[in-house]
């Protein structure tokens, strides 16, 4: 082999050697850690849960309690089930930045709904938790 | 070595020397910036950590009879001062019904909206908010509201 036909293989050695390590390392140069946003919106969930049920509605009944009424069609605090969802709505509009969508939901003999996360591709869940045998709350949070 | 070739080798030394030494000093720069972002990630971790350790501190929660409920007593927030936090501001916010903007003391409680429990402020542009919604007791008319416990760290 020539002199120069030596010294060019080792340059082409070196550049081949120099592609494999980038192609190595991509993956961590591009890696996009959103782990701790993550966590803290799972957190939010489950706090905003317990918060809400926790609410007084007024001074007989919470959220929680009000809900159970609503199974039977007893509400103590509103004039209709009907405006439960509306007020749960608006308690929620209070504390969720714009940029949070969120659905909660009441399944059970009366159900209540408000919000909508149907168009959400990373969604947050609170546990659910049963109120009664009947019904169970769930909250799912996530970001636009 | 004839004393052309000398020279040229001195010069192709002298041009290596300095791109190591350039390169050196661009490990360098890389290294403190990736311990400035540690130190950064790991107060952040601490007021995440926070946020799910004050609203059940024994300081802030409300209790009946021994019977830990998962509320903040807002008696306890008007004379609590928090220390050893490092550089934060940690304030909790009555956010509905909502009362305005004003921060409580025992003369406009219950009618006001922020208790303010620690704030050790550095001067820096770099500030991450963080925020979770907390239960808000008050046992004068037992009746429980919405709040936001609000840590804003300071990088």
């Amino acid at each position: 082999m020539a002199k120069g036909q030596l010294e060019s293989l080792g340059l082409v050695l070196i550049v081949l050697l120099l592609a494999v390590l980038l192609i190595f390392s991509l993956p961590f140069i591009l890696k996009n850690d959103n782990q701790k946003e993550d966590d803290s919106l799972r957190l939010r969930a489950d706090a905003l849960r317990n918060v809400l049920l926790q609410t007084s509605l007024c001074p007989d009944a919470n959220v929680k309690e009000e809900i159970l009424n609503c199974e039977f069609d007893n509400p103590k605090c509103l004039d209709s089930c009907d405006k439960l969802g509306g007020k749960i709505e608006e308690m929620i509009g209070t504390i969720l930045e714009p940029n949070i969508i969120y659905e909660f939901k009441v399944e059970g003999l009366n159900s209540v709904k408000s919000g909508d996360s149907s168009g959400c591709l990373n969604t947050f869940s609170s546990a659910s938790q049963p109120l009664s045998e009947n019904s169970k709350v769930f909250l799912t949070l996530c970001e636009k | 070595m004839k004393k052309g070739q000398f020279h040229e080798s001195l010069i192709v030394i002298l041009i290596f020397t300095i791109i190591f030494g350039i390169a050196l000093f661009g490990i360098y720069r890389y290294n403190l910036s990736s311990i400035q972002d540690i130190q950064i990630e790991l107060e952040e971790s601490k007021s995440l950590a926070l946020l799910s350790q004050l609203p059940v501190s024994p300081y802030l929660q409300y209790s009946e009879l021994s019977d830990e409920k998962e509320m903040i007593d807002t008696l306890k927030l008007l004379n609590l001062k928090l220390d050893n936090l490092g550089f934060r501001t940690i304030e909790i916010k009555q956010v509905y019904p909502n009362v305005g903007n004003l921060e409580c003391n025992e003369e406009n409680y219950p009618n006001c909206s922020t208790y303010i429990i620690y704030n050790v402020v550095k001067n820096s542009q770099d500030k991450k908010i963080t925020s979770i919604p907390v239960s808000l007791y008050f046992p004068l008319t037992k009746e429980s509201k919405i709040g936001n416990l609000v840590i804003t760290t300071y990088g």
